[in-house]
């Protein structure tokens, strides 16, 4: 059986190349789109966690509100009754509409759950990236890193694997940019024109 | 007055069940964000039932809920955990535990006063409340 020693050096030069490609785009995705996407997640927790308390305020209100209009349709409706008896089908539509605004006002508030359950599934991923991060990191920390690491685009890599907060800034220069560049496109063709 | 002690880090959660609660009669509610607070309440105060999470940071419902049957005074205090986890095997380990009721979340108004009526029993209708 002979050894191709040419062809083992150059399957060797490819996993080499392959290698470095592959980490010139992990070591970014561990130092920077990582961290940016559990910064995010932990945003969209706070966030919900606001919106949902600020329905909840509102939630609040609408009942209380409800509970009022109930007390005085009763009043009004024992008062009005005697008076003109053909209004007290209407009183009545207004009662069952308020009935109806009390548990639809009782749902909502209800139906916020869905922040915690969104939230506790979000700490869960943030879990995962966050233990998959440290491995990672241990195991680039044994490795050489090369040229191709600082050439890498790890803006254009975070967005891609969805990470605003961080590459936010980038991303509006860029459309900053591309807006002045149709401005200015615009402006040349109306000139022509 | 029954003294119920809710116990979830969501403050959104805290919210609905003590809304939920008020709606069924039930007026003398206090709340904690983890379980070390809600034991800490517990020891200084008495309660009637505890509702709790699993899913907590500091110490969870199942820790606290241990704590609670390791401690005379505690052990045979109702327990009802409303919580997230779902699977048979949780749901066991729970009832294990001591837990007396388990709801899964996400709950409706009716599923809690119910459980809530079985451990400590029913409230009278609160005026203006859930129809």
């Amino acid at each position: 059986m002979t050894v191709d020693a040419g062809a083992d050096d150059r399957a060797l030069q490819v996993a080499a190349e392959f290698a470095g490609a592959a980490l010139a785009t992990i070591r970014p995705a561990c130092g920077t789109t990582l961290p940016s996407v559990i910064v995010t997640l932990q945003g969209i927790i706070q966030s919900t966690e606001t919106a949902a308390q600020h329905v909840l305020d509102a939630a609040d209100r609408s009942s209380a509100a409800v509970a009022r209009l109930r007390d005085g349709v009763t009043l009004l409706s024992s008062a009005a009754s005697r008076e003109i008896p053909e209004t007290q089908e209407a009183w009545d539509d207004v009662s069952q509409s308020l009935e109806v605004l009390g548990t639809a006002i009782a749902r909502i508030g209800d139906d916020m759950q869905f922040q915690d359950l969104t939230a506790q599934y979000l700490r869960a991923a943030i879990d995962t990236i966050e233990e998959l991060q440290e491995q990672l990191s241990q195991v680039l920390m044994i490795l050489p890193s090369g040229a191709a690491d600082e050439q890498a685009a790890p803006g254009r890599l975070a967005a891609k694997l969805g990470s605003p907060a961080m590459v936010a800034p980038w991303r509006q220069e860029l459309a900053d940019h591309l807006t002045k560049e149709r401005n200015a496109d615009g402006a040349a063709k109306a000139s022509q024109a | 007055m029954t003294r119920i002690l809710v116990v979830d880090d969501s403050p959104t959660m805290r919210r609905i069940i003590a809304t939920n609660l008020k709606s069924a009669g039930f007026d003398g509610i206090d709340e904690a964000a983890d379980g070390r607070v809600a034991l800490i309440k517990m020891l200084r105060s008495t309660v009637d039932l505890l509702i709790v999470d699993w899913a907590m940071p500091e110490m969870t419902g199942l820790e606290l809920l241990r704590a609670l049957r390791s401690a005379p005074s505690l052990r045979d205090l109702p327990v009802l955990m409303i919580t997230g986890v779902g699977a048979e095997e949780d749901i066991r380990e729970a009832l294990e535990a001591g837990v007396n009721a388990y709801i899964i979340k996400p709950f409706d108004a009716d599923t809690l006063a119910e459980k809530v009526n079985d451990l400590v029993g029913p409230r009278p209708t609160v005026p203006g409340g859930r129809p």
